[in-house]
């Protein structure tokens, strides 16, 4: 387990600016050591629509009145909120989330010692994050770690963000560490009871009813599961395959040229084939509500490949580690010329956040275990000059997980390059191309796909509200053969 | 009528605008049926939020029994100055009109009204001359 910064995309950026404004500190300065009739004005007042002090001074007659404590206080702090209230709606909303974390911090700091707290950071297990965004507070202390969640009010509790603390927690105790996680909620103590009672997720359980609720769906684990069963076609050689494709006319561009999209479709396919020849089949996987999504590709084609080339495409699993595996695939033509390599880490996933491969994968007698660092892909910030295109996935590119599918992604990302005038370096015969997947696109989510020369190359991201989904490159590849 | 509150604290609270009360001392059962009335028309908004209709309805529910908790003795009397608070912040939540704010207003809005409410803010109701031994 280890904590990282979060990446610095452009909405990171943009709060970064609100959690640095002065207001924001001020606030959490005067909350910390409010009293409860204070604290509770504040929240009235940053989420009201009045915004003459006069009218809130006569609602809190507790807190203004003669006999009221501390009354520079309360003042201070009204006129802090009145700040925040005047502010637009959207902007209302971040400075309130942004006093949260502010004043989370405060209060952990003072139990903790100011070194130890950060923010926006990300946990990392086995060198992957234990959820899409980064935790808003972290304790980073050496065996008193801690991950905390911080909201502006109980509605921002639901099942999804209990489980993610708690999957942290759990994968940290995977690693026999420990850690602390919860959630800290700027709201009224009933609500949030009721928020959790309402989402099924009781309080004291952490979330542990609507995880469950969530997998009653699912055979219980246990001897009753298909147990690993090699394809009855199991070629001699089970820990490399190779599979014949053929590329057909509607994986081809209106030049001709092989959608690149178009052979991570194979690859996806000859590797769920070789899972099947190993003895791991879709049933195997449905019974324990798991499944592979890839986490990042390395493609490295060397000729150009066109509409109804036949292809040989082969797979062999080149490494693991604890929530990852590491595939490797040769591309050849028909006489067995090379025509590119792959390099595709996948993840292994609950269908929430990454989890440890079952021991079974390793009892494949001869498998390669060798571990292996995950292909990255660090960009710098996008430049003002970046294109920019807007999208939307379409239900054709989505998959069975409900996800675009990772070849729709290298779609995107040659549309976004040609573009911005990459358009020569899309179609070159020998060009490299490099994906991070940091996060699934689903139906409906507005997209950016920002598109920029870096280097000799291109640099791409493709990011939504929440940040940076994909990360990716095009490059020139070396030489003309891979 | 209200007379029977706080069981009963008179017209659906849904389906009236808050009422002010007069300058001066008031019954507490008048301000509660003003907090009523004002928190239903927060309800009324918070379900249009169709994918947050159970957690409004279980927050509507809760907050009601805790605004009317905090009124123990409908007969009691509020001072002006509480009286005023309870009736300035029905008036502000009937200012809001984004169901989204409504829905956080649910949570706020009884806590608000007890803590007007509460701690000495309801006096004892004015009783008859004791009868002569």
């Amino acid at each position: 387990m280890r904590f990282q910064d979060a990446a610095r995309d452009a909405r990171a950026i943009v709060y970064a600016g609100i959690q640095a404004d002065s207001l924001v500190a001020r606030l959490a300065a005067l909350a910390a050591d409010a009293t409860y009739g204070q604290r509770l004005m504040a929240r009235a007042v940053m989420n009201g629509q009045s915004t003459d002090p006069a009218t809130w001074r006569v609602i809190f007659p507790t807190v203004f009145g003669p006999a009221a404590p501390d009354l520079e206080r309360a003042e201070a702090l009204l006129a802090a909120s009145l700040e925040v209230a005047e502010r637009g709606e959207q902007v209302r909303s971040q400075f309130r989330g942004a006093f949260v974390e502010a004043l989370s911090q405060v209060l952990v700091a003072r139990r903790t010692g100011d070194a130890a707290v950060r923010r926006e950071r990300r946990v990392l297990f086995d060198g992957v994050a234990s959820e899409i965004h980064p935790y808003d507070l972290t304790v980073e202390k050496a065996g008193r770690e801690e991950a905390w969640d911080c909201k502006w009010g109980a509605r921002g509790i639901n099942a999804d963000v209990l489980n993610q603390l708690d999957d942290a927690r759990r994968h940290a105790a995977d690693e026999e560490r420990s850690l602390r996680v919860g959630l800290i909620v700027f709201d009224v103590r009933t609500s949030c009871a009721v928020r959790l009672a309402a989402d099924g997720a009781a309080a004291g359980n952490r979330g542990g009813d609507a995880r469950d609720a969530r997998r009653a769906c699912r055979p219980k684990g246990g001897a009753s599961m298909t147990p690993p069963d090699p394809a009855s076609d199991t070629p001699a050689d089970i820990l490399r395959i190779e599979q014949a494709y053929r590329v057909r006319f509607d994986e081809a561009t209106p030049d001709g040229l092989a959608k690149t999209s178009a052979l991570l479709g194979y690859l996806q396919d000859v590797a769920w084939r070789h899972s099947e020849v190993l003895g791991f089949p879709r049933a195997w996987y449905r019974e324990r509500g798991l499944a592979w999504v890839v986490r990042a590709i390395d493609v490295t084609l060397g000729v150009p490949i066109r509409d109804g080339d036949e292809l040989r495409v082969s797979t062999r699993i080149a490494g693991f580690r604890r929530v990852m595996a590491r595939r490797r695939s040769e591309l050849r033509a028909a006489d067995g010329a090379p025509i590119g390599d792959v390099t595709v880490d996948w993840a292994m996933t609950d269908g929430r956040a990454p989890t440890r491969i079952p021991g079974d994968f390793a009892s494949v007698p001869g498998i390669d275990l060798s571990p292996f660092a995950p292909t990255r892909v660090d960009l710098p910030p996008a430049p003002p000059g970046a294109v920019e295109q807007r999208l939307v996935p379409r239900l054709r590119e989505l998959d069975p997980m409900g996800h675009a599918n990772n070849g729709v992604y290298l779609d995107w990302l040659d549309e976004a390059v040609a573009a911005a005038g990459g358009a020569d370096d899309v179609r070159a015969a020998a060009r490299r191309y490099r994906m991070e997947y940091l996060r699934a696109a689903g139906p409906g989510v507005a997209l950016r796909s920002i598109a920029w020369r870096d280097g000799g190359g291109w640099a791409w991201q493709l990011v939504d509200d929440a940040g940076d989904v994909v990360r990716g490159r095009l490059d020139p590849a070396s030489s003309a053969q891979p | 009528m209200i007379d029977d509150l706080p069981g009963n604290p008179g017209p659906d609270p849904g389906s009236a605008r808050p009422v002010s009360v007069a300058p001066g001392p008031a019954r507490a059962g008048d301000l509660l049926a003003i907090a009523l009335a004002a928190f239903g028309l927060l309800a009324e908004l918070g379900e249009t939020v169709e994918d947050e209709w159970t957690y409004v309805t279980k927050l509507v529910e809760v907050g009601r029994a805790r605004l009317r908790a905090a009124v123990p003795d409908a007969g009691g009397r509020v001072s002006p100055e509480r009286a005023a608070a309870i009736d300035a912040l029905a008036a502000e939540a009937g200012r809001i009109t984004d169901p989204h704010r409504a829905i956080d207003w649910l949570s706020t809005f009884p806590a608000v009204a007890e803590l007007v409410l509460g701690a000495g803010g309801i006096l004892a109701p004015a009783r008859p001359p004791a009868g002569g031994a």
